[in-house]
């Protein structure tokens, strides 16, 4: 080097000792070039592993990944028809799609040409054969250290076996707020949970509004779908658990405690205020509903919204069906019923306890006072094993024993007790007498016994593992025999093994082994193997109505042969509180869709949904305008700006609809089909008194402008858009400045 | 001013490609016969609203643009961005990350001036340097590709620390490279830095002193080049520089050929760096997790980072509201000067078949300006 | 002390700008909140007294919701190795809002308020050049304000592009058949 600047015009001709050297550029395309093993290039995807769960497309910074619904590919719990597909005109080879695959499905390989002057190819379909079913050896793969997703569980603090053996205090403690957004961070929000659960509630949101603190919000979303939030938010089956994505490769989302902190922590006056739906429309029609369990005040709160006069009959002392009178309070403690269930007594729905239909009313009066009846009246009655002996007086039915607990009867505890059944009633009165027992005697001594042997036993798991640690004993797989009767007392349960429950066209046929007896002893026995209808109420009805095979015909709405009779909750569809929300729900909605005529139910595009947002944002522009300058000069600037806001939005969508471009995207469909008169039953009644005071219209604009917030927070979430969903994001910002604005001012 | 200057005046369109920058930039000249009167830069070929894209995406989704913004030289944007991110978030990064990070921002800088040293070379016609530089930088490029996964655009760092692992053996191979082109560095020499005719070019071309150089915001090898030993490594050291022995080279005639020589001399520095870091890396993890990134917030506040680039300095300055996206982030690209005004002023008075040298010597790169 | 060599350069500055809020941020990082109408004479005393050569950048920052534009000068001083932010706000017109240059103290700053006019719509009264650089033929409202959204803009003024690949083709094919 020639820091002196004395340089030589020699020097360069030393490059000639290079003649004859080999070039290091490689004669493409005769030569292949090798990369590294870490190479990213093109996907590979195993269709088989990969559950469409869709956050490659979600994480990917280009939009280059879309989902591709699979003609043929059948969803199923935890997996959608959908696969990504990649425009490699977009992608930028970043691998973050393969860093944050929820199954490790996909892949990069090494493979990295392709040429075509046709754009359309460059737009692929990766399997685990590579986009030209050439094989090459894998690139870039996942690795378990730099995985971007959290698999691990926010643990949930429960009382120990000992604390809670004889109490009939809540054994979950519930997540702080701290644990809770924790829990809630971790979830990406792929929505295969919305589609397995029965009431197809908004999960992915309301997670999402957990982690962003705004309880409302997450209140807000889970009412929608769900009007019994504090009951599901503990007891639900939370099949939704089962599909989450993140089970995949770790511990699902604690989805089911996330929904009971954020009803927990929202108090119970605050309801109201949230959902804004108090307001409604009276339609001048009624609907009886008989039963109030999970599917009758379902059906009754979403009728009572709609406008309709809503009365429930309920035989019991107090509402809840099995909610109440079923599930011991170790599990539901009564106090987050009556939260629930009180807020559906608030927004105008009667409830008539102690009041049997066919007893104290008349059926038929019931058709005619009513334009609607729905019948929900559930599974009250327990089966029989009808083995020799149990027509003995000791010898009890488990739904009998849980209600007379609930309503502080005087039940008999025995010192040792045998449970019959398998299925969670079992474990719920196995658990309540063995705490009744440790309470008498200081001991358990319980024996459960079922057909079904431990691995497939209905029962869920933590249930039996609880009641074991709290002292149950199990003899799972024996069928029942008789029960032994001496001197009048009962002995024990004389069982025989099950060798197996279902045939082989899985239908219900056990098949004993007669050699193998076992005395299970105990002085009292339970027999909890399942519960039936009572319908004897119809009388004459019941004739009249069509049935399709052992259950009466309906159609998707539950609505009966008889048009006015619609049917709801374990008698047409169990078993648990979800299912029996979701079919009140459904029959709600079909209710409101006989009485009012109405033909669209639901909206399935964007544009029907942004028409109607159209409409709404005009409506709060005129009614915000009749007030301007009628208040004091803080919130008359505040009405001025709202008003030029909305005429902006109203331009934003207008244009939206309009635009060729987008007009390709709102034709899709939504990702869930959204109820039509929804945002509706949002708008608050527009004839507003004239002299109303400054802080009750504060008030008003506040519900407005939340009401317009949750509708593009919806459509953000909606669309499968991405160019969508950014214009929705902004409108969506917008109302929320705002309502950060007007709390200020409140 | 006679009469034939006058008919000789006229104006010149250079551009958007032309062999003074490795890039699409423009150039608008006033010119006398071959005299620069004055010059004027048009730039926005390479424009893609980088700064604008950030804001709408999520903060682990820019990873993968950053890089975007500086072809030659990119990591010095993932290493800007990632560490803005950890300062706002309160993110600890491991120590062997740290380490990581510096190999391979210092991998970047050597492949960054040894396309620099030969497009330099390429200005006054010495096309085989441009050659043998370029194919030698691809030995780095090879490297990134075993560690990164990616050629040109590595996506390696993260906000808490690297993405992947040394691969087994890296460290012998880093070497191997190094020793090769250690070994080359003479023959550099031979082509261009010890040819007089290229001393003859590049002598007194472009001067830049001392007080204009500071004064105009000069920064980086070209600021070295004027007699000024400021390197961000040093003085505001970032990764684990501080923990590294190299030194700062200097020159002081602030011409064309010093910037070379300024170059050349990083290059020894670099490699040296280098093989004190496959020395002295410490063992374990490499990553220290990230919340779930589609839901991750940063807290909201404010951070200006910088790092030495091998263009100069650059910063970043970036605002988190608290959400889940970059409320804000300023690309500093050390080329807003060198590309601009400097050149400008450089320009005006050199003659026209100086211009593209002057522009090479400087060592512009348009998407900084662009963004 | 911690910051020893921050805290004596804040105490310095504090005398001139009593109503100017000093924090140290980390090492070698001063952030200063200032009085939009003291940042010339602020800039002045950096360059002029302080040794603060260097201007590292000009950031301008959206904050749509205050109805405000953040200015934040990045000043370095290659002697004291430290960096100062001066962070100072101007209202947010509707059209140009208004500032005064530094760029007659330093060369760097014409390009950063340049750039600012473009993407903000800052206009840098007193500045030599306030055209525009970097968008061409650009009619839109500087881009980087927050009420700019890209991709409205792109539906609006770009074709959108759908794929009809033969592999999408055989599939849904092959699908209609199952049906």
């Amino acid at each position: 080097m020639s820091e002196n600047r004395k340089g030589s015009i020699l020097k360069p001709f030393k490059a000639l000792k290079f003649i004859g050297e080999k070039p290091v550029t490689i004669r493409t395309p005769f030569e292949n070039r090798p990369t590294a093993p870490r190479y990213r290039g093109f996907h590979v995807n195993d269709q088989e592993k990969c559950i469409g769960c869709g956050t490659c497309a979600e994480i990917c910074d280009n939009d280059a990944i879309r989902m591709i619904e699979v003609p043929g590919l059948e969803p199923k719990v935890g997996a959608s028809n959908l696969r990504p597909a990649i425009d490699y005109g977009r992608c930028c080879w970043c691998a973050l799609c393969v860093d944050v695959c929820t199954t490790n499905s996909l892949n990069m390989t090494q493979e990295y040409t392709h040429v075509s002057d046709d754009l359309d190819t460059f737009f692929m379909f990766p399997d685990s054969e590579g986009i030209h079913k050439v094989e090459f050896p894998l690139g870039y793969q996942a690795s378990e250290d730099s995985n971007f997703l959290d698999l691990e569980r926010v643990e949930m603090e429960e009382l120990s076996a000992e604390e809670r053996g004889d109490s009939f205090v809540e054994i979950v403690k519930g997540f702080s707020k701290e644990q809770a957004m924790a829990e809630a961070s971790r979830c990406v929000a792929c929505g295969l949970c919305t589609d397995t659960c029965p009431a197809h509630m908004n999960i992915p949101e309301y997670i999402e509004a957990i982690w962003d603190d705004n309880l409302s919000e997450a209140g807000r979303q889970i009412y929608k779908t769900n009007p019994l939030p504090e009951v599901c938010g503990r007891v639900c089956t939370h099949k939704c658990e089962t599909a989450c994505s993140i089970g995949q490769r770790g511990e699902p989302i604690a989805i089911r405690w996330l929904k009971r902190y954020a009803m927990d922590a929202i108090p119970a006056d605050q309801y109201g205020d949230i959902n804004n739906l108090k307001v409604v429309k009276p339609l001048g029609k009624s609907v009886a509903i008989v039963g109030s369990g999970p599917a009758g005040l379902s059906a009754a709160y979403y009728l009572r919204l709609m406008g309709y006069k809503v009365v429930m009959f309920e035989k019991y002392p107090e509402p809840g069906g099995m909610m109440r009178y079923g599930i011991p309070e170790y599990r539901l403690p009564y106090d987050a019923l009556d939260k629930d269930i009180n807020y559906i007594k608030e927004v105008g729905v009667e409830i008539k306890c102690n009041t049997t239909v066919g007893k104290d009313v008349n059926f038929d009066d019931l058709h005619r006072d009513f334009d609607v009846v729905l019948i929900a009246t559930g599974f009250h009655v327990g089966r029989s094993t009808r083995v020799p002996g149990t027509d003995h007086k000791d010898v009890f039915q488990a739904i009998d024993l849980l209600s007379k607990i609930t309503k502080g009867e005087d039940i008999k505890v025995d010192e040792k007790i045998v449970v019959i059944g398998g299925g969670n009633v079992a474990m719920d009165i196995a658990r309540s007498l063995a705490r009744k027992q440790r309470q008498k005697y200081g001991k358990v001594n319980l024996i459960v016994t079922s057909l079904e042997s431990r691995d497939i036993m209905p029962a869920d798991d933590e249930e039996i593992e609880e009641a074991t640690e709290e002292g149950c004993v199990f003899y799972p797989g024996r069928g029942p025999v008789e029960i032994v009767i001496e001197d009048g007392k009962i002995q024990g349960l004389k069982t025989n093994k099950c060798v197996s429950v279902f045939d082989e066209q899985h239908r219900f046929s056990p098949k004993f082994d007669e050699n193998d007896i076992k005395l299970l002893e105990g002085t009292m026995v339970v027999e909890s193997i399942g519960q039936g209808p009572d319908m004897s109420y119809l009388g004459d009805y019941s004739d009249k109505l069509e049935m399709d095979g052992r259950r009466m015909k309906v159609n998707e709405f539950y609505q009966t042969s008889m048009d006015w009779l619609f049917i709801a909750g374990d008698i047409i569809k169990g078993p648990d509180v979800i299912n029996g929300i979701a079919v009140g729900h459904q029959a709600a909605l079909g209710i409101d869709k006989m009485l009012e005529k109405k033909h669209d139910i639901f909206f399935h595009s964007i544009f029907q949904v942004l028409s109607k947002s159209l409409k709404f944002e005009e409506n709060c522009r005129k009614s915000n305008a009749k007030f301007e300058g009628k208040f004091s000069p803080v919130i008359n600037t505040m009405l001025v700006e709202m008003i030029k806001k909305s005429e902006d939005l109203e331009k934003r969508i207008k244009r939206l609809i309009e635009n060729p471009n987008v007009l390709i995207h709102l034709d899709e469909k939504l990702k869930r089909p959204q109820e039509a008169d929804y945002f509706e039953r949002f708008v608050v009644e527009e004839t507003v008194d004239e002299n109303i005071s400054e802080k009750d219209f504060l008030k008003l604009v506040e519900k407005k402008v939340r009401t317009a917030f949750g509708l593009y927070h919806d459509l953000e979430k909606l669309t499968k858009n991405k160019e969508l969903e950014f214009l929705f994001g902004y409108l969506k910002d917008q109302k929320k400045a705002q309502l950060e604005r007007i709390k200020k001012l409140l | 001013m006679s009469k034939i200057d006058e008919v000789r005046d006229y104006e010149l369109f250079i551009g958007p490609n032309h062999p003074g920058i490795a890039g699409n930039y423009s150039f608008k000249m006033k010119l006398r016969g071959d005299k620069v009167l004055s010059a004027k830069t048009d730039a926005g070929y390479l424009h893609r609203g980088f700064e604008k894209l950030m804001e709408e995406r999520l903060f682990i989704q820019n990873i993968a643009i950053v890089c975007r913004i500086c072809v030659p030289d990119p990591d010095p944007n993932e290493n800007n961005y990632a560490r803005a991110v950890e300062e706002i978030a309160g993110i600890e990064v491991p120590e062997r990350a740290h380490w990581i990070r510096t190999l391979v921002l210092e991998l970047s800088r050597m492949a960054s001036h040894l396309f620099s040293l030969g497009g330099h070379a390429a200005t006054t016609g010495l096309y085989v340097l441009a050659n043998w530089t370029i194919a030698d930088r691809d030995r780095i490029m090879e490297l990134f590709e075993e560690l990164t996964g990616g050629r040109v655009y590595h996506i390696y760092q993260l906000p808490g620390g690297v993405r992947r692992d040394f691969p087994d053996g890296f460290g012998r191979r880093v070497l191997e490279v190094m020793d090769y082109i250690e070994s080359r560095l003479p023959d550099y020499d031979d082509l261009a830095i010890n040819n007089s005719l290229f001393i003859k070019r590049a002598t007194g071309i472009g001067v830049i002193t001392k007080e204009q150089a500071i004064s105009w915001g000069v920064t980086g090898p070209n600021l070295r080049a004027c007699g000024v030993a400021a390197d961000v490594r040093k003085d505001d050291p970032y990764e684990v520089y501080d923990k590294l022995d190299f030194e700062i080279p200097t020159m002081t005639e602030g011409d064309s050929y010093a910037r070379m020589i300024v170059r050349r001399k990083e290059l020894v520095q670099s490699i040296n760096i280098v093989r004190q870091i496959i020395d002295k890396i410490p063992s374990g993890p490499v990553w220290n997790k990230i919340p779930n990134p589609l839901k991750w917030k940063v807290p909201a506040g404010d951070a200006y980072v910088r790092t030495e680039s091998s263009k100069g300095e650059y910063a970043y300055y970036m605002v988190s509201d608290g959400g889940r996206k970059p409320y804000r982030v300023h690309v500093r690209g050390a080329s807003t000067t060198h590309g601009v005004h400097v050149l400008e002023n450089l320009l005006a008075g050199s003659r026209i078949e100086d211009a593209s040298q002057i522009m090479f010597s400087l060592d512009a790169c348009p998407p900084e300006v662009d963004r | 002390m911690e910051y020893q060599k921050e805290n004596s350069i804040i105490e310095a500055m504090q005398l001139e700008f009593p109503e100017a809020a000093f924090t140290v941020k980390k090492a070698r990082r001063i952030e200063v909140k200032l009085p939009s109408k003291r940042l010339y004479d602020f800039a002045v005393r950096m360059q002029k007294k302080w040794g603060f050569l260097h201007l590292s950048a000009i950031s301008c920052v959206d904050w749509i919701n205050d109805g405000e534009f953040e200015l934040v000068y990045h000043f370095w001083n290659y002697d004291e190795k430290v960096l100062v932010m001066a962070k100072i706000r101007i209202p947010r017109e509707k059209g140009d809002s208004h500032f005064e240059t530094i760029s007659n103290l330093w060369q760097p700053a014409k390009f950063f308020e340049r750039d600012i006019h473009e993407m903000f719509g800052i206009y840098f009264d007193g500045s030599e050049d306030m055209e525009g650089f970097i968008l061409t033929d650009w009619t839109g409202p500087p881009p980087m304000r927050k009420d700019f959204i890209t991709r409205e803009y792109a539906l609006n003024f770009f074709h959108y592009r759908e794929y009809e690949p033969q592999w999408l083709k055989d599939m849904m094919a092959a699908g209609e058949g199952n049906e």
